[in-house]
């Protein structure tokens, strides 16, 4: 399994409407963290029609991807949650005592945990 | 085919279990045996795991088998209990526990309705150890533990049969009516036979009725006695007694459950035999609990089956009630003249592993910085404090503590809480949340804050810094920042406050410069225009995008250097490089400990209480009571009318230094309160501390006794108490 790596992105924490309302950059991973956080993966321009929207390049995030299955494996040993069974899906949870964000987008997943806990992750992978 | 028990080869037959090929050579254990992994009697260590139950394990070719008595701890096996066991997690609609006729019956009904089941049976080598409030239901699954998390859990385990609690049931020879059945079908050979209650299924016996009285015999059973109802006995000689004494169910796993969770059913929802209360003989064959320590407690007040199971601990044994049960209550109905219901079941009600019960287990996961292979390449000793990897010192504290206060040292400060937040009603908002001014704050200006509960204890504390008029960057100490980040959303929340909260502590690492040249550093690092004292600026610094904030806990001249968390190491190098000449070193923890010490900062947790009010840590500077409503003003109000009781002082004394948490002994004798933190001060040449001390005539002593020696009272900030080496 490769090291999990830094996920460059933007963060933005808008209002909850703003957010729904937003156009995301096609071809990007958009992971809604909360109802009023979402955070686009990669170098995108990001616009919310919100003029008090905190919107600020993050690095805070690492990740590892994989294929879908592999990803599945995992987590059927690790949380205590079930995974959606959409083709498409994002959930976040505690997974192997870890906090983790799973995207998944067909055959292909990618896992997300706080850089911080990057050597932890790597560690129970 | 041959397996080793006790190093001696014995053969089996295919399908035979470690208890039927024992039963073959007539080498079985003492006790009643059950054959359904009920009793505790033929317990093992089997290829090294202990609490192997023999009647419920397939004999293999090759097995290492090693008997050990009921009431006995087997010897832990070395090593192998140490091995690493997978763990599984499923997720299905229903779990069946008991796959006899109920369990099937019951998990092809709800198969039919559509529902994933799952039925566990130790014959399918699935074997449910424990049930969970969720519903959750902990297997062993062949080599793995398996967690089910479903919706609702069917215990159909079936009843057992009641064992026999009469002198003599330690005998070799004794089976339950079922046990003999399987034994006897299996080809062993059983000698002569009596029953006592109905007979076993084709098994050749004399049948005999009557009250069970006694067996007979030294090591092996010779002969049974019964009683009839006229009161006369008769004795029958045998090689084996099998005995019917009614039928217990086995609902442990659903008493362990959550009523509404995990449902019974069949001979698990039976109504149960409750057997006569003997008047001799071994109650609990685990504990080794007579009848006669039944009455010893009964006699001194242990009326109750919960008290009586741990006052003798008849119960908690291997075998977790399975033979004592029904007589523990048929006991407490005679004595007490009720039937009381069975004692509560908890996880697990079979043995684990260490391994097992490991399995899938992490160890809390703790943060690192983007420094944290720094440190260790330095050959930091890391420690885990507020949920991160931090350094305690790089080996030299006393260099480390100089460097700061003579030269210039750099500090891994990355683990502070971290947050922005912006709006509207942000200025409205944290005018409520924090007890100082936060309206009158320029833009580029910081301020040191305190976070107060309703109660008006402090918190957390740390700064509050305006970026613009709706934006405010605020920190929390590192053990605090979750709590903080939790507080400040609950508040923005209940107060409808229009706010966007962005935590940015894991987002951005933080490095603090500190010492007399670290202005100099920070200028050949590219910080263009002096930054005075509680202002930030942004700038690039070393070529990496930094937020700068003046200000101090060292007590010398810092800048806190937020910048993004993966360019920590880039940062850090290229400031150590360009501070090489000014003998910039790091320091670790223990260091800073000292150096705030100091200057009298607290510690929030380790200086202070819930109850540690401003007043109380001498920190009302800190408050503006002149201002509109805050969190915790109505407390300060109340309590600000009360005399002061007991204030947070600096005390300095001769060394050695006393431990944390030392007494504090008023000089009339009695004791005053206690040390929260001390340190040995170089440079006021004596140990400085902080303590709580109880006042007296609302005075703090002059002087007080710490470890048997005079402290003294002193006012902190104990160095630079103006404060001019960190506004320079």
């Amino acid at each position: 399994m490769p090291a999990p790596e830094i996920l460059p992105g933007v963060r933005v924490v808008a209002s909850p409407s703003s957010l729904a309302a937003a156009a995301w950059p096609d071809g990007m991973p958009v992971l809604p963290l909360a109802d009023d956080e979402v955070l686009v993966l990669g170098e995108a321009s990001v616009e919310v029609a919100d003029p008090e929207a905190l919107i600020l390049p993050e690095e805070g995030f690492c990740g590892v991807t994989m294929e879908r299955e592999v990803l599945e494996a995992w987590m059927e040993r690790e949380a205590e949650w079930p995974l959606p069974t959409t083709r498409a899906y994002f959930a976040q949870g505690m997974a192997a005592g870890l906090p983790v964000k799973v995207w998944v987008d067909g055959g292909q997943a990618l896992l997300v945990t706080r850089a911080s806990l990057s050597r932890d992750l790597e560690d129970r992978l | 085919m041959e397996l080793f028990v006790n190093r001696q080869a014995v053969a089996f037959e295919d399908g035979d279990d470690i208890l039927t090929a024992l039963a073959r050579t007539g080498r079985v254990p003492a006790g009643c045996l059950c054959m359904a992994g009920d009793c505790p009697n033929c317990l093992a260590t089997v290829d090294g795991v202990a609490y192997v139950r023999m009647c419920q394990t397939q004999a293999t070719e090759g097995m290492s088998v090693e008997p050990f008595p009921v009431s006995l701890y087997p010897e832990m096996p070395p090593g192998s209990q140490r091995d690493e066991v997978a763990r599984r997690i499923r997720h299905v609609d229903s779990v069946v526990v008991g796959g006899g006729s109920s369990g099937r019956a019951e998990a092809d009904r709800l198969r039919r309705e559509g529902l994933v089941v799952e039925m566990l049976d130790v014959a399918f080598g699935s074997e449910a150890l424990a049930v969970y409030p969720g519903p959750e239901v902990v297997a062993r699954c062949g080599q793995e533990i398996v967690r089910y998390f479903a919706d609702e859990i069917v215990v159909a385990t079936g009843a057992a049969h009641v064992q026999p609690v009469v002198p003599g049931a330690h005998l070799t020879g004794i089976l339950t009516r079922p046990a003999a059945s399987r034994l006897a079908s299996a080809g062993v050979d059983l000698g002569r036979v009596v029953a006592v209650g109905p007979p076993p299924d084709d098994v050749e016996c004399e049948s005999v009725t009557g009250t069970l009285v006694r067996f007979d015999g030294r090591q092996r059973v010779h002969a049974v006695v019964v009683e009839d109802s006229a009161g006369v006995r008769t004795r029958r000689e045998c090689d084996t007694v099998t005995v019917d004494l009614g039928t217990y169910p086995r609902d442990v796993l659903a008493r362990m459950g959550v009523p509404g969770e995990v449902r019974a059913i069949g001979g698990a929802a039976s109504s149960p035999t409750i057997p006569p209360c003997p008047d001799e003989g071994v109650i609990c064959p685990c504990s080794e609990v007579t009848v006669g320590d039944l009455d010893f407690v009964w006699d001194r007040g242990f009326h109750e089956l919960e008290l009586i199971k741990r006052a003798t601990l008849a119960g908690t044994g291997s075998c977790q009630g399975g033979v004592c049960a029904p007589y523990l209550r048929s006991f407490v109905a005679e004595r007490g003249g009720s039937l009381q219901p069975s004692f509560t079941a908890r996880p697990l009600a079979r043995q684990m592993t260490m391994g097992e019960a490991a399995a899938g287990v992490h160890l809390p996961s703790i943060h690192r910085t983007g420094l944290d292979s720094v440190h260790r390449s330095l050959g930091a000793r890391m420690d885990r404090v507020g949920g991160w990897w931090r350094p305690w010192t790089y080996g030299d504290p006393d260099g480390e503590y100089h460097a700061v206060r003579e030269r210039v040292s750099l500090g891994d400060v990355g683990t502070l809480g971290k947050m922005l937040v912006r709006g509207p009603d942000a200025v409205e908002f944290l005018e409520y949340l924090y007890p100082c001014r936060v309206g009158d704050l320029a833009a580029g200006r910081s301020r040191y804050a305190l976070l107060l509960a309703e109660s008006g204890g402090l918190l957390d504390d740390g700064l509050i810094s305006r970026l613009d008029d709706s934006t405010f960057a605020l920190t929390f100490t590192s053990g605090g920042a979750s709590f903080a980040e939790a507080w400040v959303r609950d508040w923005a929340r209940g107060s409808q406050a229009d706010v966007r909260i962005m935590d940015r502590t894991h987002s951005l690492g933080a490095i603090n410069v500190t010492g007399p040249h670290a202005s100099e550093l920070l200028d050949r690092a590219g910080l263009s225009e002096a930054l005075r004292f509680m202002r930030h600026t942004e700038a690039v610094i070393a070529g990496v995008p930094c937020r700068i904030f003046r200000l101090s806990f060292t007590g010398e001249v810092s800048y806190e250097l937020h910048h993004p968390y993966p360019r920590s190491e880039e940062l850090w190098s290229e400031l150590m490089r360009l501070g090489a000449d000014l003998g910039v070193r790091p320091h670790g923890l223990l260091t800073l400990q000292t150096l705030r010490l100091e200057k009298g900062h607290v510690i929030v947790g380790m200086d202070t209480e819930p109850d540690s009010t401003p007043r109380r840590l001498d920190m009302e500077w800190a408050v503006r009571m002149e201002k509109g409503d805050f969190v915790g003003r109505q407390a300060l109000e109340r309590t600000g009318r009360l005399p002061l009781d007991r204030r947070l002082v600096g005390l300095t004394m001769d060394p050695p230094v006393p431990v944390d948490g030392s007494p504090i002994g008023h000089p009339d004798g009695f004791q005053a309160g206690y040390v929260t933190s001390a340190a040995w001060s170089h440079v006021l040449d004596t140990v400085v501390m902080l303590g709580w001390v109880d006042l007296i005539g609302g005075e703090v002593p002059d002087t007080v006794v710490i470890d048997g020696r005079v402290a003294s009272h002193a006012p902190h900030p104990f160095y630079d108490p103006e404060g001019a080496r960190a506004r320079a």
